[in-house]
């Protein structure tokens, strides 16, 4: 037994899935994309889900995040089934829950990198100032309250995902979700990125989940998970080879 | 954060469409400015033609004769049967609000020159106080009636153009005026023409005349009036007014009519009736030329950010919110090219009534129309509210687009 088994045995649950099952149709050709996954993550865990392209690791953390509906199957988040909510409260769950952060950053370029970050927080329609000194706090940690007043289009790779990275934690979620956040990155900025995430689970004990196939953070993965073929093939850092 | 603002710097991230668009809604709302003010001028030039041309804001009569006769404007034929007209009018123009009540006899005949003759229709008015209520006399010849009343031997007339043109007479000819009495006899008095005037319709132009009130009261042998014509100083209070007179002259007997230029003037409300129309209409186009245009606009620059509205879901905006976000930015492709439109359209109007266009006359017209715009703030108004209702409209369209959109497709949109 990992460590990782360890402590996803002594925490609470953060996610539970159980037999996700998602087929895509591609004109009359059915895809699919997961055939049966079961994976529980506990609490202020860091999961890498590592596979090959098409192994289904960004569809496994698009069902996580309440993106996305199984065919069958169930997601547990935080004690509730996803499956049984509305979309309304998946759309709450996501907003006060969750945080994403995406390979392309995905910023509003028309928002400065205070305003993309503090955009969730208005959502929820938390009061100015509160949402201020939220905002200041998580760019700070990310090394960005430089920057804060720019634009998307006038920061670079890494400083966006710092923001992005900002804009997910900024309302101190359960749970991060992460899908090829380094893609984009040069290895030297990915790394960088990557300590951060590192450091943000260890302070703030937010649990991260990744989805990537970079062997930078592979080898520092506290717990890997592989996919293969819409399966999980292997569950634990001591198997890795 | 200011969601307009935000819809405000989304409007301009494809500026070069964005300015098209506005462009757009700028030329309909110019469009609908300039259609408008043509309508509301035509509409008050006429109803300043209508009431200054001798129907006053109001009419009082006996109810009777209006029974007889109608309540339109001509009502000759019938006797003279206002009695006391003059302890009616002390009490009309008691009020503040009225410039004077004119009395009025409205009569028929044939008028002859000798070697010509033609049926007329005859109005008799009292020339001072008509100047006091602002009524407009057109000549095209000679001179008006005299203010003070003519002795007996020194009446005049004044013809309308058609009339003098079919009795071949002029200023200083001779006419004859040949009429029935109320005693079913027919009465004569010859009179000096004065003056040719034209009423502004060929029709009437050639039928009517005008004399001095004691002048038809001779000739037919009474002391009787047909009306007192009211002006007032505001034509926006004569439907109070009529209120007033009524309830003030409810005891009067015989009863008596209030009526006001618009009752007596039923043509009007078919022209209103008919510019309405055309200006509904020339409306419906505009908004569906600006909706077309623009829903296609605002459907593209939603297209375009497929993906950033597919992360603006995953991060927990609901679709209604995304749907609030598109309406304001169509609200403010609606408010700036409203007012730029505003712009354009006051610049045309004033640009057009400087240049003071000749317009045709109207179908049986005798002058022509100077094309003459009157453009309100209210109208200004009216097109920013017309203009953003469209363009709530066109971006339905875009919007149902979004709340069919899944979220992880969006985010694989490249």
């Amino acid at each position: 037994m990992t460590d990782a088994h360890a402590m996803s045995q002594a925490s609470p649950l953060c996610f539970e899935a159980r037999g996700l099952v998602r087929t895509y149709r591609q004109g009359k050709v059915t895809v699919p994309a997961l055939s049966g996954v079961d994976l529980a993550i506990s609490a202020g865990e860091f999961v890498v889900i590592a596979g090959p392209s098409g192994s289904g690791k960004s569809t496994l953390l698009h069902l996580l995040g309440g993106l996305d509906r199984p065919d069958r199957g169930s997601v547990v988040f935080a004690g509730t089934d996803l499956g049984s909510c509305t979309e309304a409260e998946r759309t709450a769950i996501r907003r006060d829950q969750l945080g994403f952060v995406f390979q392309s950053f995905n910023l509003v370029p028309v928002l400065s990198a205070y305003e993309n970050v503090e955009y969730g927080l208005w959502l929820g329609g938390m009061a100015r100032g509160e949402r201020r000194r939220l905002v200041v706090r998580a760019l700070e940690e990310v090394g960005l309250s430089e920057r804060m007043d720019h634009r998307p289009d006038h920061l670079s790779g890494g400083e966006r995902q710092r923001v992005a990275l900002a804009r997910g934690l900024v309302h101190d979620p359960i749970a991060i979700l992460a899908d090829e956040p380094t893609a984009s990155l040069d290895s030297r900025t990915g790394a960088t990125i990557v300590e951060l995430f590192i450091r943000i689970n260890q302070t703030r004990g937010t649990t991260f989940v990744f989805a990537t196939h970079d062997p930078a953070i592979i080898a520092r993965a506290p717990r890997l998970v592989r996919l293969g073929d819409g399966r999980v093939i292997d569950d634990g850092r001591g198997s890795v080879s | 954060m200011i969601p307009a603002s935000i819809a405000l710097r989304n409007l301009f991230r494809n500026r070069r469409r964005s300015i098209l668009s506005l462009v757009i809604v700028s030329v309909g709302t110019a469009g609908l400015l300039l259609t408008v003010g043509f309508v509301r001028y035509s509409f008050e030039g006429l109803r300043e033609a209508i009431i200054r041309g001798g129907l006053g804001h109001l009419e009082v009569a006996p109810a009777d004769a209006l029974e007889a006769g109608g309540a339109g404007a001509d009502r000759p034929g019938l006797p003279p049967s206002f009695r006391d007209w003059n302890q009616v009018r002390d009490v009309i123009e008691s009020r503040p609000n009225v410039l004077g009540a004119g009395a009025t006899i409205q009569f028929a005949g044939v008028a002859t020159t000798g070697d010509s003759s033609a049926s007329f229709f005859g109005v008799a008015v009292e020339p001072d106080r008509e100047r006091r209520i602002g009524i407009d006399l057109r000549l095209r010849g000679g001179s008006n009636l005299g203010e003070t009343p003519p002795s007996e031997g020194e009446e005049t007339v004044l013809l309308g153009i058609g009339l003098a043109r079919a009795l071949d007479a002029g200023p200083g000819d001779t006419v004859t005026l040949v009429a029935p009495t109320p005693d079913a006899s027919l009465n004569a008095l010859d009179l000096s023409v004065a003056g040719v005037f034209t009423t502004g319709f060929q029709d009437l132009d050639s039928r009517i005349l005008k004399t001095h009130l004691i002048t038809a009261q001779r000739l037919l042998g009474t002391d009787y009036v047909t009306s007192l014509v009211v002006g007032l100083t505001d034509a926006e209070t004569a439907d109070r007014t009529v209120a007033d007179l009524r309830a003030e002259l409810a005891g009067h007997s015989p009863p008596l009519s209030v009526l006001d230029w618009e009752t007596r003037a039923p043509f009007y409300g078919q022209v209103r009736s008919l510019y309405r129309s055309i200006f509904v209409f020339l409306g419906i186009i505009v908004a569906l030329l600006v909706a077309l245009s623009t829903s296609n606009t605002i459907m593209m620059s939603v297209l375009e950010r497929i993906r950033e509205f597919g992360t603006l879901l995953a991060i927990g905006t609901s679709r209604t919110q995304l749907a609030g976000m598109v309406i304001l930015e169509a609200l403010w492709l609606a408010i700036l090219g409203g007012l730029g439109g505003s712009g354009l359209g006051i610049a045309l109007a004033a640009l057009i009534n400087v240049l003071e266009i000749e317009m045709p006359p109207p179908p049986a017209a005798v002058d022509p129309m100077i094309l003459a715009l009157a453009v309100v703030p209210a109208d200004l108004l009216f097109a920013v509210a017309f203009m953003a209702a469209i363009l709530t409209v066109a971006a339905i369209p875009p919007i149902l687009r979004l709340f069919r959109l899944q979220i992880v497709e969006a985010l694989g949109h490249v």
